[in-house]
């Protein structure tokens, strides 16, 4: 598996710069906002971007062709692929917390408090979208893929939108709902391994 | 003495094609030209025996061992050439060794190395800049470093220039050294598998129409040219299959059947794939 995550990070070296550029630019634009919240969420965001390049330079190489030729169990090339999404959302956020933190504090933004919440929700909305995601890549690639993508995105918020006057009626108080971000990850985590496992046999029946 | 490869009854379906009965094997320390027009099912038979395709029916042993119950333990000791390179195009022959060191036990930077260097390929520039001779060479290197004993090439010449494509059945040829290695090299450039095979093995419409050895076939084999009177003093079992020409027929026949006074051509393969593809049976 070492191998297939070194491919996937050569790979990404060579938009380094971009990334890079991107990153800071939206630490920049917190700073002046005074709110992390942008920053945050674009990590989230660009954690699923560079997972789908990740699989868009694979079709255009071909590359799952060759990688069958090598001793490598499949379970294993599909593990790669659910590692490196982990460590590009939840790791990159780790990396970031530090200016995370101090953005937060410089400008007295939300209190910490506050912050974990929105941290925790998005860790788990970020869990849900690479669930749903990568065993849409696996079986379909990622030309129609990216079509689910925007399903995956639009249709939660057409229906958030839709019934958010019944769902503030109905919303536990605040202190509760505060509760459930902190354990939602574990959910989130919970049906990530399940679409692991999807994953594997999905790519088992798979020719190349 | 064992067999690198034994084929015996694939079948696969796929959507407008078919294998039908493959058998055929490829005996240790040999090359085995594996030739066919264009999808006659040679990548078809090929993806097969690395399990890119799943068999319909059949069995596939590769040194002595079953496919599909073994296929970590051969994949080690296999190299897998296509015709394209399959690494992402930002990728640096340096990089892709850093990459198979951390896939093979066996991997030698070393070797690599050399071989990188033997065949001018430059270490550091990315795949995308490099032409299409260096890409195949950096593959059949790839392929190599790892010390395998079997090597699976599936059309590695095809639109290469003739020098490449001498420069690469020379590693072919320093790879047989040892006489454990093996081959199976599909090409419809056949040319270059007169120069190197052992064995050609004959697919057309997914079906083998024959496995032999390379100088058994091209001795037996002789291309008889006349008009078709003339045809008919050939005694009707020695032919094999018949083409007309502007001139008149070619007859591809037997030379052990037919008589010392009849003057024959010595075929090369690829007549005798032609008389097989586009001849007729002749009664």
């Amino acid at each position: 598996m070492k191998a297939l995550l070194l491919k996937d990070f050569l790979a990404m070296k060579s938009q380094l710069k971009m990334i890079v550029s991107i990153l800071l630019l939206f630490v920049v634009v917190s700073f002046f906002l005074q709110d992390s919240f942008y920053l945050i969420l674009s990590i989230f965001i660009f954690g699923t971007i560079q997972v789908t390049t990740s699989f868009t330079y694979d079709e255009m190489s071909n590359w799952d062709q060759y990688a069958n030729t090598l001793p490598l169990e499949k379970s294993e090339i599909v593990k790669s692929k659910y590692v490196l999404s982990l460590l590009l959302s939840i790791g990159t956020l780790l990396l970031f917390s530090p200016i995370l933190l101090l953005i937060n504090h410089l400008t007295k933004g939300l209190l910490l408090f506050d912050l974990l919440p929105i941290i925790a929700l998005l860790a788990t909305g970020s869990l849900l979208i690479m669930s749903l995601l990568l065993p849409i890549y696996i079986k379909f690639g990622t030309q129609k893929g990216r079509l689910f993508l925007f399903l995956i995105v639009i249709l939660p918020i057409i229906g958030f939108n839709a019934s958010i006057s019944f769902i503030l009626d109905q919303l536990p108080p605040i202190e509760t709902l505060q509760k459930l971000s902190y354990v939602s990850p574990i959910f989130g985590a919970i049906l990530f391994i399940l679409s692991y496992i999807l994953s594997v046999k999905l790519y088992e029946t798979k020719e190349f | 003495m064992t067999n690198a490869i034994e084929v015996l009854n694939l079948n696969k379906k796929l959507q407008q094609f078919q294998l039908r009965d493959v058998s055929f094997t490829l005996p240790t320390g040999t090359i085995m030209g594996f030739v066919g027009e264009n999808g006659a099912g040679k990548t078809t038979t090929i993806k097969c025996l690395i399990n890119l395709l799943k068999k319909d029916r059949g069995s596939i042993k590769l040194f002595g061992l079953e496919q599909d119950s073994n296929q970590l333990a051969i994949k080690e000791q296999i190299g897998v050439v296509f015709d394209h390179i399959h690494f992402l195009e930002m990728l640096t022959p340096k990089q892709i060794n850093q990459l198979m060191g951390a896939v093979y036990k066996t991997w030698d930077q070393q070797y690599f190395f050399k071989l990188m260097n033997q065949l001018k390929v430059p270490i550091h520039k990315p795949i995308k800049q490099l032409s299409s001779g260096m890409k195949m060479k950096l593959s059949i290197s790839t392929a190599l470093a790892h010390y395998p004993k079997l090597l699976i090439l599936d059309e590695p010449t095809s639109g290469l220039d003739p020098i490449v494509r001498e420069e690469i059945l020379d590693l072919f040829l320093e790879f047989m050294q040892d006489e454990e290695h093996s081959i199976l090299f599909s090409s419809h450039i056949t040319s270059d598998l007169e120069k190197i095979a052992d064995y050609i093995t004959f697919i057309h419409e997914g079906e083998i129409l024959f496995s032999e050895n390379k100088d058994d076939l091209l001795y037996h084999l002789g291309i008889w040219k006349g008009s078709l009177e003339q045809a008919k003093e050939l005694p009707d079992h020695a032919k094999v299959r018949m083409k007309e020409t502007p001139f008149g027929v070619e007859i591809l026949v037997k030379r052990n059947e037919v008589n010392n006074a009849f003057y024959l051509e010595k075929p090369t393969i690829e007549d005798i794939m032609l008389f097989y593809v586009k001849g007729d049976f002749l009664k």
